[in-house]
């Protein structure tokens, strides 16, 4: 499923639903200057990522403004089938939020 | 802000005449180091209240904010974080953790690193750098709804090392993976 807040793809083999994610988001460390003003660009950053199975909430993830920009994650869900759907959601410090979501065929 | 004294019972003259001296600043001093300190302790209940006063209105988003770990985040030393972390617990390495990483990374600001974990029922992943300014990236925490696997993409600094922490069985397990950085990823 494509979004405006990214990608994500999941897989289904042997009952293990293999998830790859793409997050749109800048991942700002605030250390980076602007390329032609020289201004710092202040820290944005994803604090808290939810993966959910069928609603139930199976691994969650914290991260801090070491994790790349336009994030990429990806994990394995056991006990998959079809008609299964996967979510991912995350929240930043600015407090947005924003889920990607799809449906095992 | 002349009249600094509340003991002193001088004719306006005296007092005008002792703050041409040098002497009379010291009287001046601590009266301002008091202003300033009710000042702050002003300001600090009147934003915590202000706080709660927002917590009860709803207005602050219900997010479990306190399973952020921000002073590790936070924290600029390698030793600080995991002391944060996991407090005083022995640290084991292991080879039952695997780190997949380039050995040689082009772009430090995108570093893929993948950690596969043997070990018998994993609850929590930290990933941190030992050249990072932030040395914690990451942390994941686990079901037993999910392969204990996780790919992500970092950034490094600098070459240096990826550690992974694991804790399982009530054990704090580590492995290391060197990573040599040729474009660094922070700042610029």
């Amino acid at each position: 499923m494509n979004s405006e807040n990214g990608k994500i793809r999941a897989k289904l083999k042997d009952g293990i639903i293999s998830v790859r994610v793409l997050i749109d988001h800048p991942m700002e460390t605030g250390s980076r200057k602007h390329p032609s003003t020289g201004e710092l660009i202040p820290r944005h950053f994803i604090q808290e990522v939810v993966c959910e199975h069928n609603g139930t909430p199976v691994m969650t993830m914290e991260w801090g403004w070491g994790v790349s920009a336009n994030p990429y994650l990806a994990f394995d869900i056991r006990n998959g089938a079809v008609g299964d759907t996967v979510r991912v959601s995350w929240t930043d410090d600015q407090q947005q939020s924003a889920a990607l979501e799809t449906t095992i065929k | 802000m002349t009249a600094v004294d509340p003991g002193a019972r001088d004719t306006v003259e005296k007092v005008s005449q002792r703050l041409l001296k040098p002497s009379t600043i010291r009287l001046v001093k601590p009266c301002k180091e008091a202003t300033m300190q009710r000042r702050q302790a002003l300001t600090s209940v009147l934003s915590a209240t202000t706080l709660a006063a927002l917590w009860a209105a709803g207005l602050l988003p219900k997010v479990s904010w306190a399973a952020w770990p921000g002073d590790a985040f936070e924290a600029t030393d390698l030793q600080t974080a995991e002391d944060l972390l996991f407090g005083e617990v022995t640290v084991e390495d292991t080879d039952q953790i695997q780190i997949t990483t380039p050995d040689i990374a082009e772009n430090g600001r995108v570093v893929p690193v993948e950690v596969v974990i043997a070990l018998p029922e994993p609850s929590t992943l930290t990933l941190l750098s030992d050249g990072n300014p932030s040395p914690l990236l990451a942390r994941a925490h686990f079901t037993p709804e999910v392969e204990p696997r996780v790919a992500i993409r970092v950034k490094l600094g600098e070459s240096s090392n990826v550690i992974a922490l694991v804790e399982a069985g009530g054990k704090l397990y580590r492995q290391t993976k060197a990573v040599k950085v040729t474009a660094g990823g922070c700042g610029g």
